[in-house]
């Protein structure tokens, strides 16, 4: 899974720390979304495509097998 | 953010608890006059929960000054999975030192750790693995 989280904070001038204050989480859960090494919870995929402005099919990237 | 403070309050009631008991632990080896082993394993054991409870209390208390939690989802599952990998090595890991100890050392005559400090080792030793699993998974590709 690819995620556009990066892309998307930069758009938004929005650290991995702002953006963890504003859903409620740690940083290194952001951290290991943006690097595809941990699958959030459809509520906390939510939270984040809210914070960042954007749909979910917008910014998680399936990759078919 | 008042959950949060709840919460951190809680954990640092959990530590106090851990602590006091654990000194009283220590105190009651030494009044019954054990062995210095259980007292010297005790007392290391209880300087060793008060060191990193301090250290994460520190630690907890600097993540909730700058606004994060305490605990999130992928924190909580980590603690899940290592929990559940721990308790399957510990098995094992019981498992092998029955059988060395039934293979080697008991037909041997030779001296072994009593069933009491057997039980202290083994409870030290499942804390251990739970730690070392948790790091492990924290820096990896643990919760998903």
């Amino acid at each position: 899974m690819k995620t556009r989280i990066k892309e998307l904070r930069a758009r938004y001038d929005m650290t991995q720390e702002d953006l963890a204050r504003k859903i409620g989480v740690r940083r290194e859960t952001i951290l290991f979304i943006e690097n595809g090494k941990y699958i959030p919870s459809l509520k906390l995929a939510h939270d984040i495509a809210k914070a960042l402005k954007t749909s979910m099919d917008e910014l998680f990237i399936f990759e078919k097998d | 953010m008042m959950d949060e403070k709840k919460r951190f309050r809680k954990f640092i009631g959990i530590l106090v608890a851990m602590i006091v008991l654990g000194s009283v632990f220590v105190v009651g080896t030494v009044v019954a006059e054990v062995d210095n082993w259980y007292i010297i394993a005790s007392a290391a054991i209880l300087v060793s929960i008060a060191v990193v409870a301090i250290f994460v209390a520190w630690r907890r208390r600097e993540e909730l000054k700058s606004g994060f939690p305490l605990e999130d989802e992928r924190s909580r599952a980590l603690k899940m999975r290592a929990g559940y990998l721990a308790l399957f090595v510990s098995m094992y890991f019981c498992l092998a030192l029955g059988w060395i100890i039934g293979a080697f050392v008991e037909d041997s005559g030779r001296e072994f750790l009593s069933v009491g400090e057997m039980m202290f080792v083994l409870v030290a030793v499942m804390g251990i693995f739970y730690a070392v699993i948790l790091a492990a998974l924290s820096r990896g590709k643990g919760a998903s």
